[in-house]
């Protein structure tokens, strides 16, 4: 096997793992929805030039010795082989979305944006469904306290409450771009008695406890929701909520 | 001594040896695959230390993410060197700096991509014989105040459209003043290396455009793999608490936000909504940390290494991060 082949293989390896975190659904544990295409396009490319002649693994054999593009190539570096990593850290590891183990360094409170809160939507049996992102900024940033009396309809996962006081809270990622600009978004669930598993998801229905709005404070305590109903749910998909702007 | 002489008896020899060893090296590839593949998840379980599964995570998120970038960018720089010939380009550029470098960040403006993107971008375009210091402007200028960024800049910031503007002034004037100041002050031999081993060229022009992108992939994409490595170690040994500690003092907030994004390598697309939910800062805080991030972060020096040379990378580093910090400050002291 020529060197060239060898970074054939290396590439159409990469190229074969980012296509299947495309066809998967995987690539949604690591990047926004919009971006999921574009892992796909490129994982196409990596095969073609990994596949495609003169240089990739489809071309004919060269009739002499040597492989055929001579001193085309320069003595190339070693670091290319680092590609690797992330293909076996991807087969080995299969990295799950993040989950209550990241949430301490990253937690965040909405800004309240230009103030201006849109009417609530319809209640779907008989609670309004509601991104953790709106159910936060409403809550803590606005000074008409649209919340207060509403039943809401959360879902997130299970994080042990700080000071292991008991209860937990759910929370639920943003991610702007990738995994790696993720910041959690918390509320502190009230008055369910049954024992929730650390990275549970759960729906969550209840009622916020109002609090007055904070709406210049930085970083103001996560608001707390009064919970009557909650039921386990499998992992939605995506996992992440996708911005902090929840109007529009 | 005959044997030394005697050409058919050594070459035939040598070309085994290489052989050999490059056989073994593909199909240690394609056995580290087959060992994954049939192993798949198994290693999950038993990484229960808390900080180990966020670092899976985050590294593969960013290597994942910057992929379509960086393949977007090899395809432009193979097209490059197999379709802009080094005498169409002298052409086009103005000989004297002072014309050539705005010229070069203006037209990076044009091009949205991220920065992984850019520097094997820029390696070809130096190597097609694109004066270094208008390369190194279009490098700091593309990725930075491209249309896609302001537009993630302005929804991040609601309400506040001179934090896009200034923004865009920050970046442009420090691509700028980069490429002066390095027009000037910078060594032809520290970025030289790039024309020699980039040369290539010449013969099928598909051949050219595949050899080209196939090599700065392998180039770029292993230093993407360090970079992104490393970002995602500091991610997770780095408190954010120890940072916002540092909020309340503003020059140290300045610094503390221009380290951050240096040390968190976020591609320029996604760093205004990250800068916007940093609000215990100052709005000129969050400035310099989006006019530093694009330019100069961990993922950005290791490829820059490796397409200009180390010996370039540790000049051009703190010079860039220096520029930046001082023009987002100018920029913020007129603007917000």
């Amino acid at each position: 096997m020529s060197e060239e082949q060898t970074h054939s293989v290396l590439l159409l390896a990469l190229g074969a793992t980012a296509l299947w975190l495309w066809w998967g659904g995987d690539a949604l544990n690591y990047v926004r929805p919009g971006l999921v295409p574009l892992v796909g396009a490129a994982g196409v490319v990596l095969v073609a030039l990994g596949l495609l002649p003169p240089l990739g693994l489809l071309r004919a054999q060269p009739a002499g010795h040597g492989d055929g593009s001579g001193d085309r190539h320069h003595h190339r570096s070693r670091v290319g082989w680092l590609l690797l990593v992330p293909v076996l850290v991807v087969l080995l590891v299969q990295p799950a979305a993040l989950g209550s183990y990241a949430v301490s360094s990253r937690s965040v409170i909405p800004g309240g944006g230009d103030g201006q809160f849109p009417p609530l939507t319809a209640p779907v049996r008989g609670a309004v469904p509601m991104s953790m992102a709106e159910f936060e900024t409403r809550a803590v940033r606005d000074p008409s306290q649209s919340l207060a009396g509403v039943r809401v309809r959360l879902v997130g996962f299970a994080t042990p409450a700080e000071g292991g006081a008991g209860g937990y809270r759910l929370t639920r990622f943003v991610i702007f771009c990738c995994a790696a600009d993720a910041e959690a978004l918390q509320a502190v669930v009230a008055g369910d008695p049954t024992p929730r598993a650390r990275d549970q998801w759960l729906e969550v229905e209840g009622t916020w406890v109002p609090r007055p709005a904070a709406v210049d404070d930085p970083s103001p305590p996560p608001p707390v929701l009064k919970a009557d109903l909650v039921h386990p749910v499998a992992q939605p998909r995506p996992p992440y909520e996708y911005s902090v702007q929840f109007s529009g | 001594m005959r044997s030394t002489v005697d050409p058919g008896g050594a070459v035939p020899q040598v070309v085994a040896g290489v052989s050999r060893r490059r056989r073994i090296d593909g199909r240690l590839v394609v056995l580290l695959v087959l060992i994954a593949l049939s192993t798949r998840g198994m290693l999950a379980g038993s990484l229960d230390p808390v900080a180990l599964r966020t670092w899976t995570t985050v590294f593969v998120a960013i290597v994942v993410q910057a992929l379509p970038f960086l393949v977007l960018g090899v395809l432009v720089s193979g097209a490059i060197t197999a379709l802009v010939s080094p005498a169409v380009l002298e052409r086009l550029l103005p000989r004297s700096p002072l014309l050539a470098v705005p010229g070069a960040a203006l037209a990076g403006t044009a091009l949205p991509g991220c920065e992984c993107a850019s520097v094997p971008i820029a390696g070809r375009l130096t190597a097609r014989g694109v004066q270094p210091a208008a390369a190194l402007a279009f490098m700091l200028s593309a990725p930075a105040v491209n249309p896609i960024v302001l537009v993630a800049t302005a929804v991040a910031f609601p309400g506040q459209p001179r934090m896009v503007l200034a923004r865009f002034l920050g970046s442009l004037a420090t691509s700028i003043v980069v490429g002066l100041v390095w027009s000037r002050v910078g060594d032809q031999a520290w970025v030289v290396r790039t024309r020699e081993r980039l040369a290539g060229g010449g013969g099928p022009r598909w051949l050219a455009f595949t050899s080209a992108a196939r090599h700065d992939l392998w180039d770029a994409g292993g230093w993407l793999v360090v970079g992104a490595a490393a970002a995602a170690t500091l991610q997770v040994l780095v408190p954010r608490s120890l940072l916002l500690a540092v909020a309340s003092q503003p020059a140290l907030a300045v610094l503390a936000l221009g380290g951050l994004a240096v040390v968190l390598a976020i591609c320029s697309e996604a760093d205004a909504f990250v800068a916007a939910s940093l609000r215990e800062f100052s709005l000129t805080a969050r400035l310099v940390f989006l006019v530093v991030g694009p330019a100069v972060d961990v993922k950005l020096i290791a490829m820059q290494a490796r397409v200009f040379g180390r010996r370039f990378a540790v000049r051009f580093a703190p010079l860039t991060f220096v520029v930046a910090v001082v023009c987002a400050l100018v920029a913020g002291r007129m603007l917000l």
